[in-house]
């Protein structure tokens, strides 16, 4: 079976600076992939390259089709939703404001009225504060309404940029607890950069650890965790 | 009154300064007299006649051990570099802290965690005066910051990180570090101020970055970089909000490194808020656990991590099975 997402020798750049030297990686359908590296490996670019946010080299392949090379609304419509680093919310903007802007790519009206309901069974607390400022929600909070906005637009493929960034223990561990349910429940594929690996590595069947723009080590997450090198630089025992 | 306190003052002049400065190795003569002009006019405002004339004496105050007050007594430094007493501040009708205490000796390193919207952040923007308390004060050196405008913090010798980087955009990394230095250089040198700059870059290991935009710099560089500019102020009390972003396990080991080295080479006091379980707990003197706004615990890592109410509000459960 072809993969879901699949990029192949991706070469991307700031400027007169490389960050990714030829990644290659495929993530299978029904999957949740982990993205390890160090700060600086090219975790964040690989994202932005698939979502069309950095312009990139080489071939991404996703449902079989080459994706549109810088057109980030054309890659959002094929069903790729990207919760960007530091969450990317509309401060200014209501939480049900947010929600309709996650829901804009499939037609917002429609999408709203069917995709809503199901994200809220998640969220819970969402629908109850529907008209607060986004911006004054609490960290934890805001990482989950990104994460809401995102699903609203029901894409094929979430990708998660370190949504453990600034948020407690616990709410880390709830995150990745909704994400394993909806992964179980729906079938949602996600592709996930994380510095805490433990938890990562917990949630994915597969990881990639990327070294200064390339894959350098990948695997099953158990494999991964028994890797000394992983071990050493991720997991800390 | 000075003799109350048994020690002697004399007339404010250059070398007085050091007497205001943490750790006067770090400054040049030139800066001595930059820092008395920017941080304590009340220095060179003080009655000349109102002094006494013993240098003799001063000599055995360690400058870390003593300050000079506003009306110029030396006095001894009072016990917490900074104390927050019971500090209140709401938004509307929200209270984001509520009675706060919290105290740091000079050359402390003091943990502050806790979940999500506990009110860490809020304490940091009441300590560089972004905020105004509702209630309580927030002493610094023992001068009350309540009424000191957020513009004369850095002056003051407290300099910060933000949780989410801000850093100016459009200006380079060595630039974004020397708005840093011009906190403190006074009077202003360009060319030492870029010196400066490029020193701490170095001393960061970012000096490679020096030419660069912020933008398309990793999270944990940024990150780095804006410590690399609440250096460049050269604080005394140094407030890092979540340093550890973007970082891996072995990272933050370094980064661990980083921040022994600023508490041990620069006698630099560092309030630390972070999620990061592993840099709080092994760089810590003390921890303090904030949870709606009230202070939960304090004490060693090792009392916090074993707190009940810590890892029923902020741990969880799978921390505990795993330790």
């Amino acid at each position: 079976m072809s993969p879901l997402l699949e990029l192949r020798r991706v070469e991307a750049r700031y400027g007169p600076i490389k960050a990714l030297h030829g990644v290659s990686l495929t993530v299978a359908d029904g999957e949740i992939v982990a993205l390890l590296g160090a700060n600086g490996a090219g975790k964040t670019t690989t994202l932005r390259a698939v979502s069309g946010t950095v312009r990139h080299t080489g071939e991404i392949v996703f449902e079989g089709k080459q994706i549109a090379r810088g057109k980030p609304d054309a890659v959002a419509r094929a069903g790729i939703a990207h919760v960007p680093e530091g969450r990317g919310l509309f401060t200014q903007l209501s939480v049900w404001e947010n929600l309709r802007m996650g829901a804009y790519v499939r037609g917002e009206r429609r999408t709203l009225r069917a995709e809503a309901p199901r994200v809220f069974k998640y969220f819970p607390w969402l629908e109850r504060r529907r008209d607060q400022q986004a911006g004054t929600l609490s960290g934890g909070e805001q990482q989950m309404l990104a994460l809401a906005r995102a699903l609203v637009g029901r894409p094929r493929l979430l990708m998660l940029d370190e949504p453990s960034l600034g948020l407690a223990p616990t709410v880390v561990q709830e995150i990745f607890r909704i994400v394993k349910e909806l992964n179980a429940d729906d079938g949602l594929t996600v592709l996930v950069v994380e510095q805490n690996a433990n938890v990562a590595l917990d949630a994915a069947a597969r990881a990639y650890v990327l070294e200064v723009g390339q894959v350098a080590i990948e695997g099953q997450s158990a494999e991964l965790r028994r890797h000394e090198g992983v071990r050493k630089s991720y997991l800390g025992y | 009154m000075a003799q109350q306190h048994g020690q002697t003052m004399r007339p404010a002049g250059l070398d007085d300064v050091q007497i205001a400065v943490a750790n006067p190795a770090r400054f040049d003569a030139d800066e001595h007299l930059a820092f008395a002009r920017s941080v304590d006019l009340d220095l060179f405002e003080a009655e000349a006649s109102d002094l006494a004339q013993d240098d003799a004496a001063i000599q055995d105050w360690s400058p870390s051990k003593c300050i000079r007050t506003a009306d110029g007594h030396i006095i001894p430094r009072p016990m917490a570099l900074l104390a927050i007493e019971d500090v209140t501040r709401r938004f509307g009708g929200i209270v984001a802290l509520a009675d706060v205490s919290l105290a740091m000796e000079q050359g402390q390193i003091v943990g502050l965690i806790g979940p999500n919207g506990a009110g860490k952040t809020t304490l940091f923007n009441l300590v560089t005066r972004l905020y105004r308390p509702n209630d309580g004060r927030i002493l610094f050196d023992g001068k009350d910051l309540t009424r000191t405008p957020a513009h004369r913090i850095a002056r003051l010798g407290i300099a910060r990180t933000f949780q989410n980087v801000v850093l100016f955009q459009h200006m380079t990394v060595l630039e974004n570090v020397l708005v840093g230095a011009h906190a403190r250089l006074r009077p202003f040198s360009e060319r030492r101020g870029r010196k400066q700059a490029q020193y701490i870059l170095d001393y960061l290991e970012l000096g490679e970055f020096g030419r660069r935009l912020p933008g398309g710099l990793p999270f944990g560089t940024l990150k780095r970089v804006e410590l690399a500019r609440a250096l460049a102020a050269k604080p005394t009390l140094l407030l890092l909000d979540e340093p550890a972003g973007g970082l891996n396990h072995e990272e933050v080991g370094d980064l661990a490194e980083v921040i022994r080295g600023l508490q041990h080479d620069l006698d630099l006091t560092i309030l630390l808020v972070e999620h990061h379980m592993n840099l709080v707990m092994s760089v810590s003197d003390r921890v303090h656990v904030l949870n709606f706004g009230r202070k939960i615990a304090e004490g060693t890592p090792g009392e916090v991590q074993a707190d009940p109410a810590v890892i029923e509000a902020y741990l969880g459960a799978e921390r505990v099975a795993a330790a």
